[in-house]
């Protein structure tokens, strides 16, 4: 067991000719942390990740490990941990020979190599395997034996690009578990990037939520989620009601009364100014019977799904308007079925004024 | 089955027969005239014997441009994989935009004339002083051999995830060991392959050992043809089928090279 390093960030950023892959990032990772890079594709995470492993050089910046400048240090000698998106095992070696790759690079002996797989093995519950081939096994299989070569010469860092991204839903949940049980157990720094907010919030200690080559937002899974930064945020993490503000003017009781694109008349905290009106499906209540809340529409249900404990529905409110709507379903719950005529409704403290 | 798919069968089957006939009957003609008891090259032969076979083993010369087409087989093959492995590697690894037309560069000389190429290298040859070496011949052959394992080599590295090398870094393999230990097992049968090629090719190649050939670096095509034109005696098939059964050999070695691995995934 290691103990992780810490990574910074120093105004990094990369330039592919003409094209901003990267603007200027300035992060810092704690030793043993789990940190997620989170964002759609393009949005600069697998660049921020590259130059942690090397395989990218910075136009500007510099990286750290533990203090250490690794800006012009060669791949090799980082001594850093890397698990791919399509595991990148060596197909011709068994799953032993492939764990023992690292080891074998670094010159230890025989017998210390057979140790240290072996115990890899155990750590990834694979013993008995090291005799087969990478093709042998399935994919959950050979992430495992991706995760015990890339940890089983004790890296203080660990980088891994979309592990789960091959994997089919229920693999990838059962893996995420896992993976957590694997960072507690090799105590290494994560540095994880993944497109699936889900996936991100399951594991991280924190996340960045990376867009054109930037870091959004920087905070816990709670944090992002509750508090999103802006609406490219918001709307990114999970799902949103988004309303832009045509006006905004307060009603003397702390609040801004707001008038939409979509002609609502809305009730609002009386927070930061900005664009954007955000509220989270799952704060908004809804029922056959009138509501009392800040802010109350009728509508009718245009679309119902119900899926694992909670139904999401689609509410027709005013003209051209629809709102998402997210009740738990307990055994007991009426559902409510399409064309059904709701109430909707939620106070002006479940929103968040948000900019553009 | 109906009368219809019969007929298609009979005609399918009539079609390989055709096809088959067509590119081995040359070859059986020369086959057989090699073993005649005519002075003169004779189809059908009367009678089948070995003795152009002995005359072919008590002509020293013949033994000599042998040895010497295996030897520049040899070292070309050699060059050609060295060259055409790192100039596949450059065009498909680097990044690099300007690079990718330097492929079609490299796999020019495939298509371009023989003897346009030899006449440019003629010259060349005469003016570095290798014109009876080993070495004019062997480069004359290496510029038409690269091209084919360059082309067998950059299959095999587009064929898998370049991941894996960068894999081999992240795991402490520096530049040297992650292509030894990565790159070359990937590229492996490719390369071998592409090594055969280049040997057939030189192996086989006429116009530029005419012009850069030496009496004392002369190659079995080269004095097969020299026979050709002065004396027309049998040993010519006798030495034409020795090279089928060579360049059979060696067309086999591909075929079991290019065998699909027993250990392919299970889809």
């Amino acid at each position: 067991m290691t103990h992780g390093a810490a990574i910074q960030f120093e105004t990094v950023s990369k330039l592919f000719g003409a094209v901003t892959a990267l603007q200027p990032t300035t992060l810092s990772i704690a030793p043993g942390e789990f940190f997620a890079l989170l964002g759609p594709s393009g949005s600069g995470k697998s660049t921020l990740l590259g130059t942690v492993a090397g395989f990218v050089a910075p136009s500007g910046g510099r990286v750290l490990m533990d203090g250490t400048d690794l800006t012009s240090m060669p791949p090799h000698k980082r001594n850093i941990g890397m698990v791919f998106q399509n595991y990148a095992l060596f197909p011709y070696l068994t799953v032993a020979q492939n764990i023992a790759f690292p080891l074998k690079m670094r010159n230890l002996t025989r017998r210390e190599i057979d140790q240290r797989v072996e115990r890899a093995l155990d750590m990834v519950r694979l013993s008995g395997f090291g005799g087969r081939m990478p093709a042998q096994l399935s994919g959950g299989q050979q992430q495992r034996v991706a995760l015990a070569r890339a940890a089983v010469y004790d890296p203080p860092v660990l980088l891994m690009d979309e592990p789960l991204g091959a994997l089919d839903k229920n693999l990838r949940e059962e893996m995420q578990e896992e993976l957590r049980q694997f960072h507690h157990t090799v105590g290494a720094t994560i540095l994880y990037v993944t497109h699936d907010q889900q996936e991100a919030a399951a594991m991280a200690d924190r996340i960045a939520i990376m867009n054109h080559g930037k870091a959004e937002q920087i905070g816990t899974p709670h944090d992002v989620y509750e508090r999103p930064a802006n609406s490219f945020v918001a709307r990114f993490l999970g799902e949103a009601n988004m309303f832009r503000l045509r006006s905004a003017v307060p009603n003397g009781a702390g609040c801004l009364s707001c008038e939409t694109d979509e002609s609502l008349t809305l009730l609002a905290p009386d927070a930061v100014s900005g664009a954007m009106i955000c509220v989270r499906p799952e704060d908004i209540a809804i029922s056959a019977e009138p509501l009392r809340r800040d802010n109350c529409f009728s509508g009718q249900v245009a679309d119902m799904v119900q899926v694992a404990g909670t139904v999401r529905y689609r509410v027709a409110v005013g003209s051209g308007c629809t709102l998402v709507v997210r009740a738990s379903a307990e055994r007991r719950t009426t559902v409510l079925g399409i064309n059904a005529s709701v109430h909707v409704g939620w106070d002006a403290t479940d929103m968040q004024v948000l900019p553009e | 089955m109906t009368a219809g798919a019969l007929g298609e069968r009979i005609a399918g089957a009539t079609l390989i027969a055709l096809l088959v006939i067509f590119l081995i009957a040359p070859l059986l003609v020369v086959v057989l005239m090699s073993f005649t008891n005519q002075l003169y090259l004779a189809f059908p032969p009367t009678e089948l014997v070995l003795r152009w076979y002995r005359a072919l083993w008590d002509d020293p010369r013949w033994l000599e441009a042998g040895w010497n087409s295996v030897v520049i087989g040899t070292l070309t093959s050699a060059l050609s994989m060295l060259l055409g492995t790192l100039s596949a590697l450059a065009v498909t690894r680097s990044g690099r935009a300007w690079i990718q037309p330097i492929g079609s560069l490299i796999v020019a000389p495939m298509m371009l004339p023989h003897i346009i190429i030899a006449i440019g290298l003629y010259p060349t040859m005469l003016d570095l002083g290798l014109n009876s070496t080993y070495a004019a011949v062997v480069i004359g052959h290496a510029v038409v051999a690269t091209p084919l394992v360059f082309t067998t080599v950059t299959a095999a590295l587009r064929g898998y995830d370049p991941a894996l090398e960068l894999a081999a870094m992240t795991l402490g393999a520096n530049g040297w060991r992650s292509f030894r230990y990565v790159t070359l097992p990937m590229i492996g049968s490719g390369l071998a392959v592409g090594g055969i090629f280049a040997f057939a090719v030189s192996f086989d190649e006429l116009m530029l050992a005419l012009f850069l050939a030496s009496p004392r670096t002369e190659t079995l095509p080269r004095l097969l043809w020299e026979h050709l034109s002065q004396t027309i005696t049998p040993v010519i098939a006798a030495v034409a089928t020795m090279v089928l059964i060579f360049t059979f050999l060696l067309l086999g070695s591909v075929v079991l090279l290019r065998r699909p691995d027993a250990e392919e995934p299970v889809p």
